[in-house]
């Protein structure tokens, strides 16, 4: 999600998405099968590539999935006690079939849970999420958080690396071993962690002035796309999906390692 | 539209109890969800984990998070709303900054940590409780931990509340037993919802224990116990460092400080 | 709307910031309240806006008559009435110092920014794209519209979000220092937005420590000192008694009572020897080239930056010389200073210090020969007091030696009473001087400055004159990029013009000015008004 994402394809709500989202994402952990949670992946790479946001969703994806696929590998491949169908031993280390079927079930379903979801991040503007929020009359101090944090973040990644050229022209340099880079750590924060401090307290006075934060109810310029086709399908998504949990996990679907 | 006057009302306490009702359920859902998990914990895992206690964790978490932002942000002031932004993107910088000098922490609540010193408890929580949400945007993994984050928030505040920035010293102390309760929060969740951890030096740890006969969440908890003490008492020592070193005039124009005397040397009122 | 405040205290000081100032703005009138650095313009200017006391709990004793109803404050306790911002803004608008920090950070496009302050007092829908496309067009923001608030430039965000706070049509606007940091361009731009609200019939509070400019259309003005008002009244008996006080503000200089001294003052002698302190060499830059990873950044990189931001620039900076750098916004003159102390390296070229090519040399190694004073002095400043902040870093390994150094420099910058005092306390102006201090302490051979001028009063640009001609007698190279050409005419000999990433002319400052500007403005740079005056007669 940055502030200049592109619209959300076919003029669609971040709603519509949102709830679309929920259901592949919840639908996929309650049945937690590898299999499925493949079937899941491909499709969606797929349907993003075919998209154009696959350029983008995928690669963010694969950062943060690999490390933790082999993150999985390493803690249930190598040492998954519980298993009995032992591949290969070597010392402590047991490869086993059900350690392996664990890792690949954890790990598919959390990357369908990550797919969805930085597509849904990718494919929504933020001062959108502010105009809903403000339609449904929910607070805009949620909405001003999310966009504010995306507005400033390139402009605080800009001032610390202004700061940090600044006092290398001053001639600073990091001392040796741990107190130094704690002193080099002070000197680089405080002037930085300083003039936002400074930054914020101007915006309020701004924000304030301009009556934001007010009691009275708050209305938006900027128009969201929506449909009553979209309204429709939002609805019977969120139904169909309270329906297929009730059926899945039935009366019985709190027991300990129970249903799967 | 036109209303008259130029002045505001005494505050209402009807919008008060609402908002203390949202906090109280999100604060109740969050624990009953921690006591479920841990009560429901699976004694075999060779059946694979239970994915409904996976969803309960997920949904009720979330929910609890954001029953307890939707009743704490509005009854922050803007010059305090102002900060959090700003928490959120200093707990990405600085985690990175420093992260690049001192390697096996993840150091990402520093934001979250300073606004719970300077604004107080409530706002710490809703600074920790939205830095997972948008941080989820970018990295949909840590979504879950958004009420271990909102935990720390809290109890920074609560730390800076009883006087434990006053003294160089504490700070770490404080981290510490906060990384210790951090830990023991988030375990259940990394090996609920995702079976395992997302860092392959984190997940080193885990195999050792669980190489050594530990079960998951007990191997998940023992790794947290290792990291996040260190971690936090880390973090706490840098925000104590950090609030000395900005001016007094800066630090005493935040309420919660001049109130609750949280700096040593400054002025009560 | 009428003020009449008695005191206002911050929380925890013993001194009121303001004291004794009686405001009375009507339909359509502009007042200016001028004052130095630390005056307390800001401070009144955030009464005025209804955000102190506020949450602030600050102590305020003072009259409002707004709108037809009287508000009284009586210092400390909770009787105190509490200001409701959405409903004050109708009133009394304020647009605040730093355009980028005012910005509201959840607006997509320039038209949702103008919009906000009309979303927060829940305006109709229809109604709000009809304000904000009168509004825009009355400020001349109309192509703007569309346009992200975070792209523009400074005087265009400037413009931006006085059109925010003037949407809702208040009966008063209160800009604070709406000029500080702009180009000549930019501030004709925000001139033309005070006079269009003037004419829609809003009454204008100007808050700044110059009296000429946007001041020239205020008919009332108000003189503060200490947070004390001096004086009052009408603009032209007024301006007599600041130079009577000896008031840190600027002055116009095309007012009628100018100070002699300035005026007659004749331009910079040239230094008679000319050994070549820093030398640039057919300097080529382009944005992206220096990148760690090429690899990566080319492709992307050279399709949108295939302009070069300085396209062969030879520049020799003499030992003792005085340069004054100047162009349009975007000319490459931060560029061009970056490369005096390796911040930027060239893409071709050479860049020679004292003789010796600096490519391969670190940033802090070349901070040995060059000092490099920034636009912004809080980037720069990093200690806990001034004193500890000037002698950071000095060469000077014995104690002593390196106190009488910071003292000295401390002295020369007026600071020697601060030194004890935490460099973000001070005001603006006083920062600036601690910053160059810093820069003093360490006796460069080459002394490079971005934009002194700005945010400086009247004592801190007497300082600063004074450093640049000290240094340049001790045989240092001054080199200041600045858009305040009235200053540079006072105290630099030679005046270099930058336009799209050449150098276009230079030599001896007078020379220059007489080939170039005869019709007053070259480049994007206006002539100053001293030197057009000592042409007229």
């Amino acid at each position: 999600m940055l502030p200049d994402s592109p619209a959300a394809p076919g003029g669609l709500n971040p709603l519509t998405l949102l709830s679309a989202a929920v259901v592949i994402a919840v639908t996929t952990t309650a049945i937690n099968s590898w299999a499925v949670s493949a079937a899941v992946l491909l499709l969606l790479a797929a349907l993003l590539s075919l998209n154009g946001l696959g350029r983008k969703v995928l690669p963010a994806a694969a950062v943060i999935m690999v490390p933790f696929w082999l993150s999985l590998l390493l803690t249930h491949g190598l040492f998954f006690h519980e298993g009995r169908t032992i591949l290969w031993t070597a010392g402590p280390v047991r490869v086993t079939a059900e350690g392996l079927e664990f890792a690949a079930g954890m790990g598919l379903r959390t990357a369908v849970f990550v797919v969805v979801f930085l597509a849904f991040s990718f494919s929504v503007r933020p001062a959108d999420l502010m105009a809903l929020l403000s339609k449904y009359r929910l607070p805009p101090q949620l909405g001003f958080v999310l966009c504010s944090t995306l507005t400033i973040a390139p402009a605080v990644s800009g001032r610390a690396r202004r700061i940090a050229q600044a006092q290398q022209s001053r001639g600073l340099v990091t001392g040796p071993g741990a107190g130094g880079r704690l002193r080099a750590v002070r000197q680089q924060a405080v002037p930085l962690v300083m003039a936002l401090l400074h930054e914020a307290g101007s915006r309020a006075d701004s924000l304030e002035a301009r009556g934001f934060g007010g009691r009275g109810p708050r209305t938006s310029y900027r128009e969201v796309p929506d449909s009553p086709a979209q309204r429709i399908f939002r609805w019977l998504a969120v139904a169909a999906l309270a329906v297929f949990l009730a059926l899945w996990f039935g009366p019985g679907w709190f027991t300990p390692g129970g249903v799967r | 539209m036109s209303s008259s006057s130029l002045t505001l009302p005494a505050s209402g306490q009807a919008a008060g109890r609402n908002r203390r009702l949202l906090e109280i359920l999100g604060g109740a859902s969050i624990a009953a969800t921690y006591v479920y998990l841990v009560l429901a914990q699976p004694t075999d895992i060779t059946n694979g984990l239970s994915s409904g206690s996976t969803l309960l964790a997920l949904s009720g978490f979330l929910l609890g998070a954001v029953l307890l932002i939707a009743g704490v942000l509005p009854t922050i002031p803007t010059s305090t709303l102002v900060l959090i932004p700003v928490a959120l993107v200093l707990n990405i910088v600085l985690g990175q900054f420093i992260g690049s000098t001192l390697v096996p922490f993840y150091l990402d609540s520093i934001g979250t940590v300073l606004i719970a010193v300077l604004a107080g408890p409530a706002a710490g929580a809703a600074t920790g409780a939205l830095s997972g949400i948008v941080w989820s945007l970018f990295n949909p993994t840590v979504l879950p931990f958004a009420a271990g984050a909102a935990l720390i928030g809290f109890l920074a505040g609560l730390a800076a509340r009883y006087g434990l920035f006053r003294r160089f010293y504490l700070a770490p102390v404080a981290g510490f037993v906060t990384g210790i309760f951090a830990g023991v929060f988030s375990a259940p969740i990394a090996s609920f919802v995702y079976g395992g951890t997302s860092g392959i030096a984190t997940g080193a740890v885990v195999s050792a224990f669980r190489a050594m006969g530990d079960s998951l969440l007990s191997a998940i908890t023992k790794q947290a116990l290792l990291s996040d003490p260190m971690d936090k008492a880390i973090v706490f020592s840098v925000v104590a460092l950090l609030v000395y070193a900005l001016p007094r005039r800066t630090t005493l124009q935040f309420p919660f400080i001049r109130r609750h005397r949280v700096l040593a040397g400054a002025k009560t009122s | 709307m009428r003020l009449s405040l008695e005191t206002f205290y911050y929380p925890g000081e013993d001194r009121p910031t303001v004291q004794g100032i009686e405001l009375d703005v009507g339909a359509g009138e502009c007042v200016l309240v001028a004052g130095g650095s630390g005056s307390g313009k800001s401070t009144l200017a955030r009464i005025l806006a209804g955000v102190l006391p506020g949450r602030h709990n600050g102590e305020l004793t003072a009259r409002f008559e707004v709108a037809g109803e009287n508000l009284v404050f009586s210092g400390t306790g909770s009787v105190n009435p509490r200001v409701n911002p959405a409903v004050w803004n109708r009133n009394i608008a304020y647009v605040g110092q730093v355009p980028s920090a005012q910005l509201s950070t959840v607006a997509a496009t320039v038209a949702e920014e103008i919009a906000f302050a009309l979303e927060n007092a829940g305006m109709e829908h229809a109604l709000m794209k009809q304000r904000v496309r009168i509004t825009a067009s009355a400020l001349g923001l109309t192509e703007l519209l569309e346009r992200k608030p975070f792209e523009l430039s400074g005087g265009e965000q400037r413009r931006m979000i006085i059109a925010s706070a003037a949407a809702l049509n208040p009966a008063t606007l209160v800009l604070d220092e709406p000029m500080a940091g702009l180009d000549a361009d930019a501030r004709r731009a925000v001139e033309n937005v005070i006079g269009s609200l003037l004419d829609r019939g809003a009454g204008v509070v100007l808050l700044s420590p110059e009296l000429g400019g946007a001041g020239r259309l205020a008919g009332q003005m108000l003189l503060l000192d200490g947070g004390k008002m001096v004086a009052s009244g009408p603009r032209q008996a007024v301006l007599t008694s600041a130079w009577a006080a000896r008031l840190p503000v600027i002055p116009d200089p095309l007012d009628a009572p100018e100070p002699a001294e300035t005026m007659l003052q004749p331009p910079c002698p040239a230094p008679h020897a000319r050994t070549p302190a820093a030398a640039l060499g057919g300097v080529v830059y382009r944005y992206g080239t220096q990148r760690r990873r090429p690899f990566l950044a080319s492709r992307k990189r050279a399709k949108t930056s295939a302009q070069a931001v300085l396209d062969g620039v030879d520049l020799a900076l003499g030992a003792g010389e005085r340069v004054a750098i100047a162009g349009a916004n975007g000319a490459g003159k931060t560029t061009l200073l970056r490369h005096l102390n390796g911040l930027a390296r060239p893409e071709s070229g050479t860049v020679r210090i004292l003789d010796r090519d600096i490519a391969g040399q670190s940033v802090g190694a070349v901070s040995a020969h060059v000092s490099y004073l920034f636009q912004d002095p809080q980037d720069q400043l990093f200690e806990r007091t001034v004193a500890r902040e000037v002698g950071y870093g000095l060469p000077e390994l014995d104690p002593a030696a390196r106190e009488a150094v910071v003292k000295e420099a401390l002295r020369r910058c007026g600071l020697a009473e601060l030194a004890g005092a935490h460099p973000y306390e001070l005001p603006a102006s006083a920062q600036r001087l601690v910053a160059l201090a810093t820069v003093l302490a360490r006796r460069p051979a080459v002394l490079v400055m971005d934009e002194p001028t700005v945010a400086m009063d009247r004592d801190g640009l007497d300082r600063l004159a004074d450093a640049i001609s000290q240094e340049a007698a001790r045989g240092a190279a001054v080199a200041i990029v600045t858009h305040d050409l009235d200053f540079a005419y006072r105290h630099c000999h030679r005046l270099v013009l930058l336009s799209g990433g050449r150098i276009v002319a230079d030599g001896p400052f007078s020379r220059v000015l007489a080939h170039h500007f005869a019709g007053g403005e070259a480049f994007g740079v206006q002539a100053p008004a001293a030197w057009l005056r000592r042409r007229e007669p």
